[in-house]
């Protein structure tokens, strides 16, 4: 291998001080005022929460409102009601977004939860309610005093958390030869509490629409999150402990997400919680969002309406004002620069793929200088590789290989007409337009959200796909179409894996003085004028020769 | 030297001799063949003037239409040719090309394709929409049937053969002969299924030959041996390729030039070697069909140059 030193000229040094050395100095500043305590500095993981409310009123309205709760009826026309969560310790909102079919909404609290109410003539249908917040929620761990006794005496306020009902029935004598038998009196209340966790922790898990009451559960051995926090607390109430359900939603980005319900405690003033479903002990996560105490279903409607409430959580990193901290406000930190231009309308969420694209161009870089593949144009798969964030990978590239089926057969299709170039492009985008709308259409009927988010591939990008594989079809054929497309996914998928990750997005919130290092690094690209990796492939017979040739 | 500044390329020892495709472009092409005049090359119009103006053999231009009311006086404007090719003056890669002969009705193009006027007319505008060279107009170069002669021996041609010859500084430096096969469809391009055929440069006799980017020793449709085959007129061939590369105000360029029919059936054919176009960003792959890498005949030159 030879190596040559580089000839550093006056040039080449302010390049580097500017390019590489003021960033880097920047960041250390910036890191060293946070004690270099990164985290400080960095963007908060936050999730957007949405819930789509569906609801089917076949009476066409005007009915009278029957009650759920402890509520008095609103008045004649249709309502549906749902209990959403408000700030508490562990758990920053902000801002809330609502669209709905209903004209009027109304927002009470009911035993300490926040419930809202929607409410308007409605003229019949199907009718839809979306309501979506942003959310931090944050790991708190409840350190419970060995010592402490188990409760002896009660205080009548805690009434409402001891007393049975019929799907916690505390006095029953199947519960109470359990709890003796598991937490008998005389134990400290950590080991009483553990043993019940334990219990009701290793209960067989079931669908949640299977019944889930506490004898139930503890007859079959098998319950949903509900029917073992029932459980539960039937037991912790047995011996003593004001108990109280929790209805919350987990945030899991990746599959749907689904409500739970886990149990609080009162152990001295403070309700601890325990989700014997996650096996999550006196401790929270960040990832359980609670949304209402108490043991009511978390939808309720005009009678004859049915009503349905589906949850979709997103990724996403906070910087608005009330949820992020003083430190983050501070100038060491650019978050109070990203929340700014979140209030002028360009989301965070904009934000951190824009500020990739300088790491998506150098990937390109990468693999056309570095490994010589070639592709859709050059920074084609790099917006592909942005289109498909918001769509997902695989349905992205669908996306994609629809678009390039569906041009290749207009064309075919409208060969016999000789159109001229440019009207035939138009045709080629309107056709992909109609296309994806279908598509998403079809989505929306069926409910598939992923099918419905192809609409969001941006049309701007299909344009110029549509007009590359267009020229690649007509100049050297399908076969080279269908490499390049091989070829252009690949590069996409690499995009797509540096500027989807998380931790770079953060890198980069945090210190996006880093582009100039990514500028410093495609200046060193930009000279370099080695063999390229494919070329290694391309020349291998001229290698074998020259290999004779030197041995000859 | 080239200037090697931060090169921290050339891993292992014997892709020294290669040039890659960055290097070319940084240190060749960028620097050898400045931006503004690369269109004296590019259009074919502007070459062929170019080169005229400087008494290289070319072929004969027929017309050149630039608007679409001159289409629109096709076929009245080629009454008296029986044969012509349409070329797009910027386009690459062949693309847009047609061969056409005039038959009693119509024209039929070599694939025996038959076209109408309006046909015609139809490829005439949208080469002057700039369809086939990535712009917004370009104009149509119509010139004469080139039918060639022997090329490599006794070879039977078919297509149109060519000889690449890549020069520096008017120094040829490398050289190879194309050899349209059934799978390129007549065209002489080797991405798209020619045969390459590495001349030596002194002699003019083939040396090596590649394929489909591996190495052949025979013809894919003929397999006739391709090896120690001689070109016609090497000297007169190579000094062609030095007085075109003097023409242009660009220092690194592949030169293509053909080698008609001697006979004298057709007018022009004189078995002169004729220069059909120039490129300023020459291909890699000669090193292929030659078996030898690029760098360090460009070296010699290039130092050469500087003393």
């Amino acid at each position: 291998m030879r190596i040559q030193l580089p000839q550093v000229t006056w040039c080449g040094l302010m390049l580097i001080a500017l390019l590489f050395a003021a960033p880097l100095g920047i960041g250390l500043y910036r890191a060293s005022t946070a004690g270099f305590d990164l985290t400080r500095l960095a963007p908060n993981p936050a999730y957007r929460v949405q819930a789509m409310i569906a609801f089917d009123s076949k009476e066409g309205g005007k009915q009278p409102l029957t009650e759920t709760g402890d509520d008095a009826p609103k008045g004649e026309s249709h309502s549906v009601r749902m209990f959403v969560p408000q700030n508490e310790a562990g758990l920053t909102l902000g801002n809330r977004w609502t669209d709905s079919d209903l004209s009027h909404n109304v927002e009470s609290f009911r035993g300490g939860n926040r419930l809202v109410e929607w409410y308007g003539d409605y003229v019949g249908g199907r009718g839809h309610i979306m309501t979506a917040f942003t959310t931090v929620a944050k790991r708190i761990r409840y350190d419970i005093d060995p010592k402490l006794a188990a409760p002896d005496s009660l205080i009548d306020n805690d009434l409402p958390f001891l007393q049975g009902t019929e799907l916690v029935p505390v006095g029953h004598p199947r519960i109470a030869e359990l709890t003796d038998q598991i937490a008998p009196t005389g134990m400290s209340a950590l080991a009483q509490l553990q043993a019940i966790h334990h219990y009701c922790t290793r209960i067989k898990p079931t669908e949640p629409s299977d019944p889930d009451d506490a004898l139930t559960v503890l007859r079959e051995g098998a319950g949903g999150s509900a029917g073992k926090s029932r459980l539960f607390a039937a037991m912790a109430r047995h011996r003593g402990y004001p108990t109280r359900l929790v209805t919350g939603l987990r945030l899991e980005p990746e599959h749907d997400a689904k409500l739970l319900t886990w149990v609080e405690v009162r152990l001295g003033w403070v309700w601890v919680p325990f989700c014997p479903t996650g096996d999550l002990f006196a401790t929270t996560d960040g990832k359980q969002i609670p949304f209402y105490r108490g043991d009511y279903p978390i939808l309720s409607a005009t009678p004859g309406t049915d009503v349905d409430v589906h949850f979709s959580v997103e990724k996403t990193f906070a910087v608005q004002g009330r949820l992020v901290n003083a430190v983050e406000k501070s100038f060491a930190s650019c978050l109070g620069f990203w929340g700014a231009l979140e209030r002028c309308g360009l989301p965070v969420d904009i934000l951190r793929l824009i500020i990739m694209f300088p790491l998506g161009a150098l990937a390109s870089v990468v693999l056309r200088n570095v490994i010589g593949l070639k592709t859709f144009g050059f920074f084609l798969p790099t917006l592909l590789a942005v289109a498909a964030t918001k769509t997902g990978f695989a349905w992205g590239m669908l996306a994609l290989l629809g678009v390039v089926a569906l041009i290749a057969l207009v064309r075919q299709a409208l060969s016999r007409f000789r159109l001229l170039h440019f009207p035939l492009m138009a045709i080629l985008i309107t056709a992909s337009v109609l296309s994806a709308l279908l598509i998403a259409l079809v989505g929306a009927r069926f409910g598939l959200d992923n099918l419905t988010h192809i609409t969001l591939f941006p049309f701007a990008v299909m344009t110029l796909t549509a007009e590359n594989c267009s020229a690649i079809l007509e100049e050297e054929g399908h076969l080279e179409l269908l490499k390049v497309l091989g070829l252009s996914m690949v590069s996409i998928a690499v995009s797509f894996i540096v500027m989807s990750n998380a931790s770079l997005q953060i890198a980069m919130l945090t210190f996006p003085e880093l582009a100039l290092i990514v500028i410093f690094v495609d200046v060193l690209l930009g000279r370099w004028v080695g063999i390229r990796v494919l070329e290694y492939w391309r020349f291998r017979g001229l290698r074998r020769s020259e290999e004779v040739l030197s041995h000859a | 030297m080239l200037n090697r500044m931060l090169t921290f390329a050339s891993v292992g020892r014997h892709m020294d001799s290669v040039l890659g495709m960055n290097q070319r472009n940084r240190e060749l092409i960028d620097v050898w063949n400045p931006k503004a005049h690369r269109k004296l090359a590019d259009d074919k119009v502007l070459a062929k003037e170019l080169m005229e103006s400087a008494g290289i053999s070319l072929g004969k231009t027929y017309a050149v239409i630039e608007t679409l009311h001159e289409v629109s006086r096709f076929p009245a404007s080629l009454e008296n040719r029986p044969e012509f090719v349409i070329k797009p003056a910027r386009g690459r890669a062949g693309i847009g090309i047609v061969v056409l002969t005039r038959t009693s009705s119509s024209w039929v193009d070599p694939s025996g394709k038959e076209w109408s006027a309006g046909e015609i007319r139809q490829r005439l505008a949208n080469i002057t929409f700039g369809d086939y060279s990535q712009s917004l107009s370009d104009r149509v170069l119509i010139e004469e049937r080139i039918y060639p002669g022997p090329i490599l021996g006794d070879l039977p041609v078919s297509g149109l053969p060519d000889i690449r010859i890549i020069t520096l500084h008017e120094t040829p430096v490398m050289a190879m002969v194309r050899l349209p096969t059934v799978q390129s469809g007549g065209r002489a391009n080797l991405h798209m299924g020619a045969v390459g055929v590495g001349i030596d440069i002194e002699t003019g006799e083939s040396t090596g030959a590649t394929w489909r980017n591996r190495n052949a020793r025979v013809h894919p449709d003929t397999k006739q041996p391709l090896l120690g085959l001689r070109v016609p007129q090497w000297d007169t061939v190579i000094e062609t390729a030095r007085r075109a590369a003097r023409a242009f105000p660009l220092r690194y360029l592949g030169i293509d030039i053909v080698i008609p029919k001697a006979s004298g059936d057709l007018e022009h054919s004189t078995g002169v070697p004729l220069v059909l176009e120039v490129n300023v960003r020459p291909g890699l792959q000669i090193q292929n069909a030659n078996a030898r890498g690029l760098r360090r005949a460009l070296d010699v030159v290039q130092v050469g140059a500087i003393h």
